[in-house]
């Protein structure tokens, strides 16, 4: 009895070392994206079990999808793109 | 509440029904026929006949296409008949040529670095289209990198004088995309058939599923042919093409909607706009909106470069960003239907493959209620009949059936008798459905039949057409343009006449009357005899009836061919009769002065 209940905190104990590891490694990849305030937000929801390591990555990618988004108009010269509608 | 209770397991996916062709031969046939009686028994002249169809089904009579009307013509009814079942049997086919018209135009004045083919993204795939933004953009971060890391002064000036010049580039190519988009609007409006009707279908939905090409850019000239594409299938595969189409992500932020940071935007609109209509039915809550947002939560665009400077932008569900939670939607609203989806993955609900489904299968709930049915029904019989009594509605959400195939509900409309009647209306009223801005300028661009593809004539349109109220792919709320609230306010129909002016003035306009191409000068003289006509060697009443009579002639004759209804030309007098453009002196006109008031009918000018 005594050695069951040790493996079993040994082995959420391990089992949250793991998570704990997958976590920073999906940060760490994500940050090397460089998307702004992106590993901030992940973070956030997987230490609060809003979000498993696993899914970390796919969050992250679309958190790239969104910075590409954002790039390709940031600020743009309205002159150049109204001279249409203005002529 | 109603007790049934819908699951994910009972909600397969829609099954594609779609044609290669939008009819099969056999409908096509049958199709043909019923029209072809339709307008055997119409009490309509063949000329009266021939305005409607070409501005119910299509854009307003362009004198030079090939199916213009031709009073000398044999059997007009039936040629026309066929004409409306070909290309309702042809409303699906893309129209390359367009996109390929476009993309040759040259704006000479242009210099290097700037691209000289202001269009040229109209016959670009989106990928390409894509590419050429994104390209841009990874150059503005290389040269701001570089500017960062340099110290040196000279080196940093010569830096910062590249960085301008390449965001430069970067806006002239997004205002490229843009302007491509709006040429590519109305250059699909003014180059089509008389009949046209798989354009006008094809208008009806791009004003349903509106977009914004100042947000959407690259990616709004394939939404448009995506749209297209779809129109013939069901109406759940339209939804669908329209929500994961990359535009529609962008314009209503559900690229951005995730696990988190739930973005409504495209939410609310699937149920409000697309869908349900808004909420005086009482069959959804802003409960609802949230968690249809929930469920769409994760759906976005992946973007990937394939090879260097080559990149693909695809929809993409992003699993880490989905709300997995079961849903249980439309359960507190007095006349929802509940839908309950299952959780993501886990092990309660049906196993599912990808999590998308989750989203679809909403799609699916809402493409298939009477909501839906009886909102689109609405807005499709005004659209194409101008009115929308019960019956009518009734009998399309009848077509309409229970897998929303579209091509059966358009030929409910299209063999519907109030399209091909005057009954129920007086015979001068049958016209009214009201032009909006943008129709009104592309009637008259048709009606001069100016060359569609001219930068010149396209740039004047497009600006026409946005001073009017209705930018042509930059239309920016979600409801898209009204078709029942006319744009017509006095000051949008100052600057049509001026624009009518413009045309008659730089001799671009050509006009038919009594048979015979009008023109500039001679346009101009033909009104002026009329009006000497009308004077001469009579009482001032006499003079009075002529001149009314020749206004009435003008509203019929000419400004039919504008594409404005009749009482609507006649209203045009509360535009002009302001201080500013009214002759209140009651001394001579400038001559093309008269012919612009006589060309809006105005009053004014009759008393004189």
């Amino acid at each position: 009895m005594f050695n069951t209940a040790c493996q079993s905190s040994d082995d959420a104990e391990g089992e949250a070392t793991k998570r704990e590891a997958l976590r920073k490694n999906c940060l760490a990849r994500v940050a090397q994206k460089d998307i702004a305030g992106a590993t901030d937000e992940l973070d956030a929801l997987m230490r609060t079990g809003a979000l498993e390591p696993e899914e970390c990555d796919s969050h992250g990618a679309q958190l790239e999808s969104i910075a590409i988004v954002e790039g390709l108009l940031a600020d743009d010269m309205p002159d150049e793109l109204d001279a249409e509608v203005s002529r | 509440m109603r007790a049934a209770l819908l699951t994910f397991a009972a909600l397969s996916l829609a099954t594609t029904t779609a044609h290669a062709q939008c009819l099969t031969d056999t409908e096509r046939t049958q199709f043909e026929l019923e029209v072809r009686q339709l307008l055997g028994t119409s009490d309509l002249t063949n000329a009266e006949l021939h305005h409607h169809v070409f501005s119910r089904l299509g854009f307003g009579h362009n004198p030079r296409r090939g199916d213009a009307y031709d009073r000398r013509a044999t059997a007009q009814r039936r040629a026309l008949a066929e004409t409306i079942a070909t290309r309702l049997y042809q409303s699906r086919s893309p129209r390359n040529g367009v996109g390929q018209n476009l993309a040759g135009l040259e704006d000479a004045t242009r210099e290097a670095p700037f691209s000289r083919f202001v269009y040229r993204l109209a016959d670009q795939s989106i990928d390409e289209a894509y590419s050429e933004v994104r390209n841009a953009s990874l150059e503005l971060s290389r040269l701001r990198a570089l500017l960062d890391a340099e110290t040196d002064p000279t080196e940093r000036a010569r830096l910062q004088a590249e960085l301008r010049l390449a965001q430069r580039v970067r806006s002239r190519i997004n205002g490229d995309a843009r302007n491509a988009a709006a040429a590519y609007r109305v250059a699909l409006m003014t180059s089509a058939t008389n009949v046209a009707v798989g354009d006008q279908i094809h208008e009806f939905w791009r004003n349903h599923f509106n977009i914004d090409a100042t947000k959407t850019t690259w990616a709004s000239i394939d939404y448009d042919k995506t749209l297209k594409r779809h129109q013939c299938g069901t109406f759940y595969e339209l939804l669908t093409a329209s929500a994961k189409h990359p535009a529609m992500l962008m314009y209503l932020d559900n690229f951005r909607s995730r696990r988190g940071r739930i973005n409504e935007n495209y939410g609310r609109e699937l149920l409000e706009l697309h869908t349900l209509g808004d909420d005086t039915l009482q069959f959804y809550s802003q409960q609802d909106v949230i968690d249809a947002a929930n469920a769409l939560t994760g759906w976005g665009i992946q973007f990937t470069e394939v090879a260097p400077g080559q990149h693909t932008a695809r929809f993409a569900f992003y699993r880490g960003g989905h709300v997995p939670e079961a849903l249980t939607m439309f359960d507190d609203s007095p006349r929802g239907v509940p839908l309950t989806l299952p959780a993501m993955n886990n092990g309660q609900g049906a196993p599912l493959e990808d999590a998308v489904q989750r989203g679809e299968a909403l799609l699916e709930y809402l493409a298939n209620h009477a909501s839906t049915k009886q909102n689109i029904c609405k807005k499709l019989s005004t659209w194409l009949l101008g009115h929308r009594s019960g019956g009518v509605v009734r009998g399309c959400v009848d077509a309409w059936g229970t897998d929303g195939d579209l091509a059966a509900i358009y030929r409910y409309f299209l063999t519907h008798p109030d399209l091909y009647r005057s009954e129920g209306w007086t015979k001068n009223t049958f016209l009214l459905k009201h032009k909006n801005a943008q129709e009104l300028a592309v009637g008259a661009f048709r009606a001069a039949g100016l060359p569609v593809f001219d930068l010149g004539n396209l740039q004047r349109l497009v600006a026409t057409s946005a001073q009017l109220g209705i930018p042509p792919a930059r239309y920016p709320p979600p409801t898209g343009y009204s078709d029942e609230r006319t744009h017509l306010s006095p000051g949008v129909l100052i600057r049509f006449g001026a624009f009518v002016h413009e045309q008659v003035d730089t001799s671009r306009l050509r006009l038919e009357v009594d048979g015979v191409a009008l023109q500039g000068d001679a346009l101009e003289q033909w009104v002026r005899d009329r009006i000497v006509n009308a004077r001469a060697g009579a009482d001032a009443e006499t003079r009075h009836q002529r001149l009314l009579a020749l206004s009435d002639r003008l509203v019929r004759d000419v400004y039919n061919q504008f594409g404005l209804p009749g009482r609507k030309a006649r209203a045009l007098h509360f535009a002009l009769n302001r201080p500013d453009v009214r002759d209140s002196d009651g001394t001579t006109q400038d001559p093309l002065h008269t012919h612009f008031h006589l060309l809006l009918g105005h009053s004014s000018a009759l008393r004189k």
